[in-house]
This record gives structure tokens, sequence and C-alpha cells, in this order.
């Protein structure tokens, strides 16, 4: 056999245990809509853990993150000090939400802002939004894949063809099981993944350098500016890592399946204790850093930096490594890529189709439109992945900035009384506008600071001003006056 | 003082203001320690992104964002017990 069929079969057997299993999940349950979405709301600490770590842990923390250690240096170490603080954020505002969620019935993210605002054109817009930043974010899943398989197959499949055989498994599993599968997938990649990672990070140092210590001791003489921050960039300085850290940490539960993962705890307190639990999950991001830092070094001169890891994976370890990393890596980018869909799926048909278009629709037939969008979502992700290019952590971030305007309504409508609908509505405008503007053509960051961040703080103070003036014009004279 | 005026009133319509499910803030305690590791990884990154003094053979920054995710780990268990303790004073019931 030769070295591209081991390593592509080896990832043909993960990818079909892992399928087996989201198969195997859903085989005995009735599936309604509230099943299918939300688990029956009752996963206690360990299911819960496993579809967190399985939603969190991508394919942007395996390709992406060691992709800009190897690119970039120094700025990408603010994916482990985002990862943490958005735990650290999600004690404070996860509990609350389940426990709006389970009073009101809540399935979606929508449905929060539908409850909270009693405006249905918010709940939409926020909908939308959603929607339309899972595009980036399946975009990348599916460009992990295409990666993965061509770098295992020694080039000799494309990644085209690659990317459409992962979204036809997505789709069918996703389309079998729902929720339920995700989180039992997850225990199949997570194993595989902390193990991938720690052999990686370990053993590629070691097999170069001998020791991770020799190997930072080398890249600092060599590249002396690489590990701290700008590092090989330009503009991306500590202004740029404080905004970024922020932007990305707020804004991390504002996905919409994070957001939506919440209500499938079997209890608030179960949200606490995963807050302070899941934090120690991104210390196997450390060893996926090593491995991309000993890349610089070790495979120079890549014109894509999201193929350092596998390349030198390849490079360093026999065939069936290759595959084992590949295989993990694939679920890694499937897994996500199923919760997303399934997320946009249930959004656009309970969110946005019932309410506008069909109010009379039942909820079987709201779970039949869901199914079928899936089909939908699956296929336009694969064309945009087909005809775009761009690193995994730049689109990662693009998602970031549009998800995080939602982060002002949720954490105002939780602990503010008084803010008014209109007001939210206004920033979260001028904060997606704002955005959008920014990154559409290519502005961020913008004086040295994320561009989502700016958006951001202009969301919060038009939301903010607007409900004090609206709610207590004088007081707001006096404190003018003062 | 809080004013109540007749728009204030229609804009608070929505459910979740009757509902018995009030929302209680977090104590300030657990608010406090949630702040220590925003302050240790992100706001102070200026005191701690160079390489030297190297740990473990870590530049110093990446070891410091390691042991952070520790440290954080930490804090949070502290805010928890926080948490629940006060929990269990309001309510009576854990």
């Amino acid at each position: 056999m030769s070295a591209a069929a081991v390593s592509l079969a080896t990832i043909v057997v993960i990818v079909a245990v892992g399928a087996a299993i989201g198969f195997l999940a859903g085989v005995h349950r009735k599936m309604d809509l509230e099943q299918w979405t939300v688990g029956g709301r009752g996963f206690g600490v360990v299911l819960m853990f496993l579809l967190m770590a399985g939603e969190v842990y991508t394919t942007f923390a395996f390709l992406g993150a060691s992709g800009w250690a190897y690119s970039r240096g120094g700025p990408t170490l603010y994916v482990l000090a985002y990862l943490t603080l958005a735990y650290v954020v999600s004690f404070f505002i996860l509990p609350q939400i389940w426990e709006i969620g389970r009073h009101h019935g809540m399935q979606t993210q929508s449905d929060f802002f539908s409850v909270r605002y009693g405006n249905k054109y918010l709940a939409g817009f926020v909908c939308v939004v959603g929607i339309v930043c899972f595009v980036p974010y399946l975009q990348l899943q599916l460009t992990g894949v295409g990666i993965i398989v061509s770098i295992a197959s020694f080039d000799g499949i494309g990644r085209t063809p690659a990317m459409a055989i992962a979204v036809v498994l997505l789709v069918a599993f996703v389309f079998a099981s729902g929720v339920r599968a995700v989180a039992w997938v997850s225990v199949v990649k997570d194993v595989l993944m902390v193990l991938a990672a720690i052999s990686i990070g370990i053993g590629v140092p070691q097999i170069h350098f001998g020791g991770i210590g020799p190997m930072f001791a080398a890249l600092v003489h060599s590249r002396p500016t690489h590990l701290t921050m700008p590092g090989a960039t330009s503009n991306l300085g500590h202004a740029w890592y404080i905004s970024t850290v922020l932007l990305t940490s707020l804004g991390f539960y504002m996905w919409p399946h994070g957001f939506a993962a919440a209500f499938t705890a079997k209890s608030a307190d179960t949200l606490r204790r995963n807050a302070v639990v899941m934090p120690l999950y991104s210390l196997t991001l450390a060893f996926i850093f090593f491995a991309g830092f000993a890349a610089v070094l070790v495979v120079p001169g890549l014109p894509n930096g999201d193929l350092a890891l596998l390349t030198v994976v390849r490079k360093s370890f026999p065939p069936w490594f290759l595959g084992v990393v590949g295989g993990a890596g694939a679920l890694t980018a499937m897994v996500p890529a199923a919760i997303f869909i399934l997320t946009a799926a249930t959004l656009f048909a309970k969110n946005l189709y019932r309410p506008v278009f069909a109010p009379a629709m039942t909820d079987d037939q709201v779970a039949k439109l869901a199914r079928a969008m899936v089909i939908v979502l699956g296929v336009t992700s694969l064309c945009l992945a087909i005809f775009s290019s761009t690193s995994l952590v730049s689109l990662l971030l693009t998602g970031y900035a549009g998800v995080s305007q939602f982060f002002p309504g949720v954490v105002l409508g939780l602990y503010w009384k008084r803010v008014t609908t209109p007001a939210v509505f206004a920033g979260m405008i001028a904060g997606v506008a704002t955005a959008a503007f920014l990154m559409l053509t290519h502005r961020d960051p913008v004086f040295g600071l994320s561009a989502g961040f700016l958006a951001l703080c202009l969301n919060f103070l038009i939301a903010v001003f607007a409900t004090l003036l609206k709610t207590a014009p004088k007081r707001e004279v006096r404190r003018d006056l003062r | 003082m809080q004013r109540h005026n007749g728009n204030d009133m229609r804009i608070s319509k929505p459910a979740l203001h009757d509902s018995p499910v009030s929302m209680k803030k977090p104590s300030v305690g657990a608010l406090l320690l949630g702040l220590i590791p925003f302050a240790a990884m992100c706001f102070s990154v200026a005191l701690w992104d160079r390489i030297d003094p190297m740990v473990f053979g870590l530049p110093f920054n990446l070891f410091w964002l390691i042991a952070w995710i520790v440290l954080s780990t930490v804090c949070m268990w502290a805010a928890y017990r926080v948490e629940t303790a006060t929990n269990k004073q309001d309510n009576g019931t854990p």
C-alpha cells in the first residue's frame, strides 16, 4: 500500500466510526422538534462538556491556530486568552439565559430576543445576522476538511471532491439524528483530538530539535521577533490583542449554536460548573501551538499557513499517524459544521419562516422545513468554500465581528430592566453595519484595533444612551449640566 | 430615582417582566473573581509579552498564558463557591 492509501484509509475508518456512532445515537428516540434541537433539555455535566467542547474545538483550533502560529507568530496567542475568558463570561450569562429559556420554552437565540424585547423584527434581524455569520464559519470547516484530505492523500485528491464528500456525510448524520448525534460523535472526536494534539506537540519538537525547550531556543535565535507581538505582522500589536480578546471572548456565546447549547443543559448549575472546568480544555491548544511554531523552522516557506500543521506531521511521522491526525481533524471540522447547519436550519424554519410567512405552521411542519434547510445550507456552504480562499483565522474573525453585536442586547436584556427595544435595535443595526462595512472593505484592523470591537463599542454606547435619553430625560439633562 | 412614564410601561410589556423568573444578578464577589483572569490575560499584555525569562523552555508570554489557564479555573471555582453560597442564603434551598 502506498503512503497516501494508508493515510487515507485511516481517515476513512475514523470518519466512518464517528458517523456510525452519530447514527446509532438517534435510532431509538422519537424525534420531535425539541428532542431534535435541544436534546429534550436533559444533558448533564458530562454530555454538556462534550457538546460544548465539540463546538468549540473546531478546525479553527486545529489548523487555523497552528497556521497563525506559523505565519503570524505572537499575535496568535490571543486564542489561548480568548477561549479561557469566554468561559469566564459564560459563568455570568449562561445560567441566567438557561433560566429564562426553561421558563419560556426557548430553543433558539432568536426566541430569547423575541421574548425579552417583544419585537419580531428584532428577533428576525438577529436570526438573519446569525445565519449570515455562520457562512464564514461553515466555510472554515469545509476548507479545513479539504486541506486535510488533500495533504493526507499526498496531493492525490483535490480539495473540492474532499469537501463534497464531507458535506454529504454531514448532511446525512444531522438529518438522521440531530443534536444527540453531535454530542456523541464529539466523544470520539475529542479523545482523538487530544491524543493527536499532545503527540504532535511533543513529538514534532522532539524529532527535529530534541525537545520543546530547544525548539523555542532555536526559534528565538533565528527569528527573534516571531514569538512576541506583533510577530511577523506589522499591525497586530497590543492594542489589537486587547480589543480582539475582548471582542471574541464576549462574542463567543453569542454564536447562535453556543447560545442555544445553553438550553440543552439539565440545570443552571450544570452551566456554572462547566464554566469552571472548560478552560482546562484549551490547554490542548498549547500543544498545537508548539507544532505550529516548530513548523516555522522545519517546513519554511509554505504559501498558506493553514497547511503548516499537517505538512509538518507528514514530514515527521509515518503515514498511518498522518491518517489518525487527519481523521481527528476531519471529525473536528464536521462536528461543529453539523451543529452550525442544525442551528441555522432551525433558526430559519422556526424564527424566520414561520413568524413571517406562515404563522399557522405546526411544529411538525417546522421540523420538516428545518430538515430540508439542512440540505440547502450544506450545498450553499460547499459552493462558497469552493470559490473562495481566505485564511481560517480571518474567516473566524469575520464571523465574530458579526455575532458579537448581539452581546449588548443579551447582557442589557438580562440585567437592565429599563433598556428599551428601540435602543437595543438601533445599537445592533449600527454595530452590524459598522462591522460589515469595515470588514468587507478590508479596513480591519482600524487604528490598530479590531474592527469588530469598535463596532461593538458603538453598539453598546447607542443602546445605553438611547435608553437613558428615552426613559429618564430629566436626569440626563442634569448630568450634562454638571 | 427611576421615572416611570407611559412610554416606559409600554416598552416593558415583554413577558419576561411579568414572569416569576427573576434575573438574579451575580454577586459582586463572583464578578471581582471573574475580573482577575481578564486583568491577567488581557489588559496586562504589555507587561508579559516578552520572551525572557524563558520558563520550562517556553517563552515568557506563552508560559504566562498557560499558567493563567489553570489559575483562571481556580478563580472561577472560587466564584462558583461564592455564587452557590449566596444562592443558598437567598433561597433557603440549594
